[in-house]
């Protein structure tokens, strides 16, 4: 296994041994391409991450849904440090219900970074939009068995939009498929999601992207809803993972806590590598996560 | 970019301290109705005739929006109030106008929940 953050380490090894003629100029050529790639599969992996309705994971999907004509703005923002990079990913994401079985998902990521060289001591910032994600999500098995317990699977699928912003986009329209399934029951819930894009770009980015997600949900207060207690808070237990189809794959574990109230749903997280085997882009270091949802 | 990691773990304190909370009693949905548990069959203080609907489904809080968004879009209804785990949602109908039994029907299918049954006099 090679990090990219190694891979980073190497060039400003061999910039300062003199051992290799890289110019500034020439060293940014090597690390940005690298970076923006990470950007690129980062928010992706980052914005797939549509749950959001109320009982729901913070990083995975879920398979409950808005009703008829329901919406919901979610605003996240997150951090992440790999190695000299940083960066503020801030999704916005909105749900239309346009059925009770089928939701109309639309992402649109900004990106706010940072690239330090340990060399030169040279900072740059810049900031752009990411790819939008189009996803739609169609219940295909619903079974409510009792007052707040169900169970249900959603088919997902949709596509990864261009943004066109140099530098943070990938520049191609890339199909995403992939099915969640939920289990609530009682004070725990449960979900599963995987997801697929073909990745159409071609060449070293372009390779396929598998992500999947397991996430355990536990209702710490309260212990039993009545109709005056009508706010819950959730402890959650997260593992989300992204296989590439050139070899690279990580997986996060993450653990979170949600307040839910009728209107809006209010949570924190934090992900920590548990596994990285990356030689296309960088390793990130943790990533930190707020979002706010609330529902009309 | 130093500061980002502070102000993201003030903003989680806030929210385990929220956690200490289950929210105020006033948290139901509209109307002059008492947040007293209810026997199946006992009626919400209305003027015009009454309706308790038993939903299964409603996993979370969140879940409440999408039943009173659709119950609230039929004419003749005039008050909802959804006890959570129960399932139970008590409804006032209009006296002169009352919502039908099938209008109710579909409000909780577009609702994306399972109505298990309907009492109403």
């Amino acid at each position: 296994m090679r990090s990219t953050r190694a891979a980073l380490r190497s060039i400003a090894s061999r910039r300062r041994e003199g051992g290799a003629a890289l110019g500034d100029t020439a060293g940014w050529a090597v690390i940005l391409p690298r970076f923006q790639l990470a950007i690129v599969l980062g928010v992706g992996a980052l914005t797939t991450a549509n749950s959001s309705h109320a009982q729901a994971p913070i990083n995975s999907n879920v398979a409950l849904q808005p009703s008829t004509g329901g919406i919901i703005l979610r605003q996240q923002v997150r951090y992440f440090e790999a190695g000299e990079v940083k960066a503020f990913v801030v999704p916005t994401t909105i749900l239309y219900g346009l059925r009770d079985d089928l939701t109309l998902i639309l992402t649109t990521p900004l990106v706010f970074r940072e690239v330090h060289d340990p060399m030169t001591g040279e900072t740059r910032r810049d900031s752009g939009v990411a790819d939008l994600t189009f996803l739609t999500k169609f219940r295909v098995f619903r079974d409510d068995f009792g007052p707040t317990e169900t169970r249900r699977l959603s088919l997902l699928g949709g596509l990864e939009i261009r943004s066109g912003d140099t530098g943070f986009t990938s520049d191609s329209y890339d199909p995403i498929f992939g099915g969640v399934f939920t289990h609530a029951q009682g004070r725990h819930a449960f979900d599963a999601d995987l997801l697929w894009k073909f990745n159409t770009a071609g060449g070293p980015a372009g390779a396929d992207q598998m992500k999947y997600d397991v996430a355990y949900l536990y209702r710490l207060a309260p212990e039993q809803y009545t109709a005056s207690k009508l706010t819950a808070v959730f402890g959650v237990l997260e593992l989300n993972g992204q296989y590439d189809t050139n070899g690279d794959h990580e997986l996060f574990v993450s653990p979170g806590i949600s307040y839910v109230t009728k209107r809006w749903t209010l949570e924190g997280t934090v992900q920590l590598p548990i596994w990285q085997e990356l030689d296309h882009r960088l390793a990130r270091d943790f990533v930190v996560g707020l979002s706010f949802r609330i529902r009309f | 970019m130093r500061i980002a990691p502070a102000s993201i773990a003030m903003a989680l304190g806030i929210a385990l301290a929220a956690c200490q909370t289950t929210g105020p009693p006033s948290m139901r949905t509209t109307g002059d109705v008492t947040a007293q548990p209810r026997a199946a069959g006992e009626t919400i203080t209305a003027k015009g005739p009454t309706a308790v609907l038993w939903v299964k489904g409603m996993a979370c809080p969140g879940c409440i929006v999408n039943v009173e968004r659709q119950l609230k879009a039929v004419e003749g209804i005039e008050h909802i109030e959804v006890d959570l785990g129960s399932g139970r949602v008590d409804i006032a109908l209009s006296a002169e106008n009352p919502a039908s039994r099938q209008q109710l029907r579909d409000a909780i299918d577009k609702s994306g929940f399972t109505l298990d049954r309907i009492e109403a006099p």
